[in-house]
């Protein structure tokens, strides 16, 4: 794989993305994102292009409300 | 565009405080929250300090205390390490009530807040000086000092280069469910360790009084390869009270690391969880963020408009509560690798020195002998952890 392969596919993202049915917006997941990728409000959240795919939030999160994009 | 002379993002309770003790100080100051309504949702354990602790910032009242509590014990895995009576140990808020107080007070006095506000970015002049805090939908506040309240996630702090966005090793991940159940509810605050309960953590079952309980779960630290919090606490209301009615789930996010040496950067501040000021081995951070937010307001209030004299607050925090935060540290380090029988002997050792009931109205008497003999026990292990941190 070239370099340029390697920017191409982080600039991919976002890797992952928040079932908003079972998010309870603790920010918790925000909070060990090192890219501030993941923007929490009152009752909604999302992942931005940011993600690096680092999967901090995906194991951090205590209700499993963040999975993988397909 | 609005201006004022502090700008607070984060609407809880450093910030609510903040907005308190400035706007009385004479101050023009706004607090900004992304919340809907103030202390909604509730995210927290809700024991604090007592009530002449929470007097030494302001009077508190009556609607907003659950219940007063009677005392602390540990058990580990099925044994009841030590269960001990301690007058005036602390309280239970309604923390909801108490922010909404606290806000209602802060408005008294003449602060402004803005609720279902976002804070995108902190704002630069042509001078490249912070003047105030970039809000969602490209709208301006301006401030001549910006303070981050914004807890665990910390973006002011983050933005303005003071603080580092969380490791999964420095965070407890927490969940706490209201349940109506008898199970110990006996005004005392109950702790469970123990492998087969919850580890690296501690679970809680705390009155709320009547016969609710709050039932939640810390796990030090997030490794990949364990359970998460909310296993934990499941199992232990289907085995310990089976029958028990759920009302409600909270998650959270507790930093459970020390603050940064350094809390402002030219005129930004950064106060309570978003300054990591939180307890490292207890995760309890109310009193701390009460403190904090004492030692801001007091900065900004006497700094006169000198920037470099708000370095006070990070000298003060540090020469103090900072040094507290290393030893709780090192407690936590040591019972995370520290096994059940090792750590049933510790507690057993400290409930020994602490004969009989504690009264925390008058300082701790602890003789000599007992004081050696439980510094003896421990001194090992601590210097053993000491030393591996440091090297």
């Amino acid at each position: 794989m070239t370099e340029n392969d390697t920017s191409a596919s982080v600039s991919a993202g976002p890797y992952y993305y928040i079932d908003q049915s079972q998010c309870t917006f603790c920010a918790g997941c925000s909070s060990v994102c090192p890219v501030m990728a993941i923007h929490v409000y009152d009752s909604s959240s999302a992942v931005s292009d940011a993600c690096v795919n680092c999967g901090n939030c995906k194991i951090f999160c205590p209700v499993s409300a963040i999975k993988n994009c397909v | 565009m609005k201006t004022f002379d502090v700008v607070v993002a984060g609407g809880s309770i450093a910030g609510l405080y903040l907005g308190m003790k400035l706007a009385r100080g004479g101050m023009s100051v706004c607090v900004i929250d992304r919340k809907r309504t103030i202390g909604v949702p509730v995210r927290c354990g809700e024991a604090t300090g007592n009530l002449a602790e929470l007097s030494r910032f302001f009077e508190p009242e009556r609607s907003w205390i659950a219940l007063e509590v009677e005392g602390c014990a540990l058990h580990i895995n099925d044994s009841l390490c030590f269960k001990k009576a301690i007058p005036e140990a602390g309280v239970l808020l309604y923390r909801d009530k108490l922010e909404q107080g606290l806000a209602h007070r802060a408005e008294k006095f003449g602060a402004t807040i803005f609720l279902d506000t976002i804070v995108t970015g902190l704002h630069e002049n042509h001078h490249g000086e912070w003047d105030g805090v970039a809000i969602e939908p490209g709208d301006i506040i301006k401030g001549r000092f910006i303070i981050g309240a914004d807890g665990c996630e910390s973006r002011i702090g983050q933005w303005a280069g003071i603080t580092k966005p969380l490791s999964l090793g420095e965070v407890a991940s927490t969940l706490e469910y209201h349940v109506e159940s008898d199970y110990c509810n006996d005004g005392f605050l109950h702790f469970f360790m123990g492998s087969s309960i919850i580890a690296p953590g501690y679970l809680w079952v705390f009155p709320k009084g009547e016969n609710l309980l709050k039932v939640g779960g810390g796990l030090y630290g997030c490794p990949g390869n364990t359970p998460k919090v909310k296993y934990f606490v499941d199992d232990f209301i289907e085995r310990r009270m089976p029958r028990a009615r759920r009302h409600s789930m909270i998650t959270g996010c507790a930093p459970v690391t020390l603050s940064p040496r350094s809390l402002t950067k030219k005129n930004v501040l950064v106060v309570g969880d978003a300054a990591r000021q939180l307890n490292p081995l207890t995760a309890g951070g109310i009193m701390n963020a009460f403190e904090a937010a004492d030692l801001a307001a007091d900065a900004v209030l006497g700094c006169g408009g000198d920037d470099r004299k708000l370095r006070a607050y990070s000298r003060q925090w540090a020469g103090n509560q900072r040094r507290q935060q290393k030893v709780y540290r090192l407690l936590r380090d040591m019972i995370v690798n520290s096994s059940d029988d090792e750590i049933a002997a510790m507690a057993r050792r400290a409930s020994r020195v602490f004969k009989g009931d504690v009264d925390r109205s008058k300082p701790f008497e602890v003789s000599m002998t007992q004081a050696a003999i439980l510094a003896m026990s421990i001194l090992p292990k601590a210097l053993g952890h000491w030393r591996a941190l440091v090297g």
